[in-house]
């Protein structure tokens, strides 16, 4: 709404610099122009300076091109989509062994691509860091034992598989630009896509859940019993 | 933190470091750092005085000639560059390609590894079954480490406060040699590590084990029990079910000392099998 808001103005201030009237600009590609006269185009930078400099603006014009709005949404955004791990466990030593992840998510239009993908690498990671890895674990006395790096387990890209990502579009009605959030879509699927992968692979053992991280001692003692 | 504050030597011969540290009680040598560096960081280590030992001409390099003779200073990396060593010993480069990470592989030495005797340290187990030693010079010269004698307990080995070890000497090989290392997802080290090299027709056995006890030692209920056979599956499982014996087991909380136990049998397994070609 703010790009709106900053088109409106930049059509109105090249109406001022062509000597042409509001209604006749047009606004494409970058290029305020009079409609039919490609020629005499203003681009999106020239009419920014112009607005910056603020030496002849149309009355009650403001200088800059710079617009703030304020977007109370009908309605929160449903992202979703489906994750799906394969995993290898060590029959001997319980070592859990991620070797496959796939994950198909909606979150409505994407702006970009790269930044969609990004958040998706990391939340797959820190999920699947979850179910396998992480552990804060405190003495009787409550001091932190996993207290540096040395400890506490997170995973390195070794240690991941190359995910295979992919997409639904369901555009949202709740904004214009039918976006949904992004942030989390890799996280909340990702740890129980990894545990329920685990315990799948041990379930004809007798097995139906097992307390994360799933560490190879915890899955070598409920293989045992 | 900040290391406490301490002097700087950087000698440029093996006489002057050995000086420095005779002159010194509460001197530390620096060889490739990643060690020393990180305990002094959290002064777990506070030594007054560091010897940097990088400087010194002859103490890295790799020789070859029916066994070899390693350098104290040669870094993980340098074994790993070494076709020669590779041919000779593929177990040296399966050791150092899963030492720490390439940071810590182009920096930390060899020499380092057998002084500083880290209960989790990978090549104190793989030296111990290639039957290596140690050369060190002090003050009053040199003299020659079994590798039996050399790993005393944690953090300790048999090397004299005033001694440097100048070198690393592994006879000819025997018998395929192989390292099987549980990896600790955190840290890198060895949970439990087990190195094999068997010893040709009629020969013993060696295991190294390191990552379970408080010092690398070897499995020798293992190797008795192996002593003059053939490798089969049948004597590889039942040796390898005696493989932690004697060893004063560590516990923390990503593995109890029952999971080390477990995991001692289950790599010495795995490395007698491979290394056997079964």
């Amino acid at each position: 709404m703010s790009v709106a808001k900053v088109r409106e103005k930049a059509k109105k201030l090249a109406a001022h610099m062509l000597e042409a009237s509001e209604d006749d600009i047009v606004y494409e590609n970058g290029k305020a122009f009079v409609r039919g006269l490609l020629g005499s185009a203003k681009t999106i930078q020239e009419i920014a300076l112009a607005a910056h400099v603020a030496y002849d603006l149309p009355a009650g014009m403001e200088p800059f091109l710079d617009e703030t709005t304020y977007y109370d949404p009908p309605n929160c955004t449903f992202p979703f989509g489906t994750h799906i791990c394969v995993v290898e466990v060590d029959r001997e030593t319980g070592e859990v062994v991620p070797i496959r992840y796939v994950a198909v998510d909606d979150v409505g239009n994407v702006i970009n691509p790269l930044i969609v993908d990004g958040q998706l690498h990391g939340g797959i990671a820190q999920g699947l860091a979850q179910a396998l890895y992480e552990g804060a674990h405190y003495d009787d006395d409550g001091q932190l034992l996993t207290g540096t790096m040395n400890d506490y387990a997170i995973p390195k890209a070794t240690m991941v598989p190359t995910y295979e990502l992919d997409r639904t579009v369901t555009p949202s009605p709740v904004n214009p630009m039918g976006a949904k959030g992004a942030g989390e879509a890799g996280t909340i699927a990702s740890t129980p896509a990894v545990a329920n992968a685990v315990i799948d692979a041990v379930s004809h053992l007798g097995i139906r859940h097992l307390d994360m991280p799933l560490t190879p001692e915890r899955l070598w003692r409920a293989m045992q019993a | 933190m900040y290391a406490s504050q301490f002097e700087y030597h950087r000698p440029t011969s093996v006489q002057e470091a050995v000086a420095l540290l005779s002159g010194n009680p509460d001197a530390k040598i620096l060889a490739g750092g990643h060690s020393l560096i990180p305990a002094m960081k959290l002064r777990l280590a506070a030594p007054a005085a560091i010897v940097d030992i990088g400087r010194i001409a002859g103490l890295r390099g790799i020789a070859v000639n029916g066994g070899a003779t390693i350098g104290a200073m040669t870094s993980y990396q340098d074994l790993l560059d070494s076709a020669e060593l590779t041919g000779l010993y593929p177990v040296i480069h399966e050791t150092a390609h899963v030492v720490g990470d390439p940071a810590v592989r182009v920096r930390g030495t060899l020499g380092g590894s057998m002084a500083h005797s880290d209960p989790a340290a990978d090549f104190p187990a793989v030296m111990l079954a290639l039957n290596a030693s140690v050369t060190v010079e002090g003050p009053n010269g040199t003299r020659t480490i079994a590798i039996d004698d050399l790993f005393v307990d944690l953090l300790t080995t048999s090397i004299d406060a005033d001694e440097i070890i100048t070198g690393i000497v592994i006879p000819a090989p025997t018998g395929a040699a192989v390292y099987e290392k549980h990896r600790h997802p955190a840290s890198g080290y060895a949970v439990v590590g087990v190195a094999v090299a068997l010893g040709g027709s009629g020969g013993t056995v060696r295991i190294g084990v390191t990552g379970a006890g408080a010092k690398a030692t070897r499995a020798t209920a293992a190797e008795s029990a192996l002593a003059g056979q053939t490798l089969t599956k049948e004597n590889i499982a039942a040796a390898s079910a005696l493989a932690a014996q004697g060893i004063d087991l560590n516990n923390d909380v990503y593995a109890s000392g029952e999971y080390r136990a477990h995991l001692v049998t289950v790599l010495t397994k795995r490395a007698l099998t491979r290394a056997a070609g079964l």
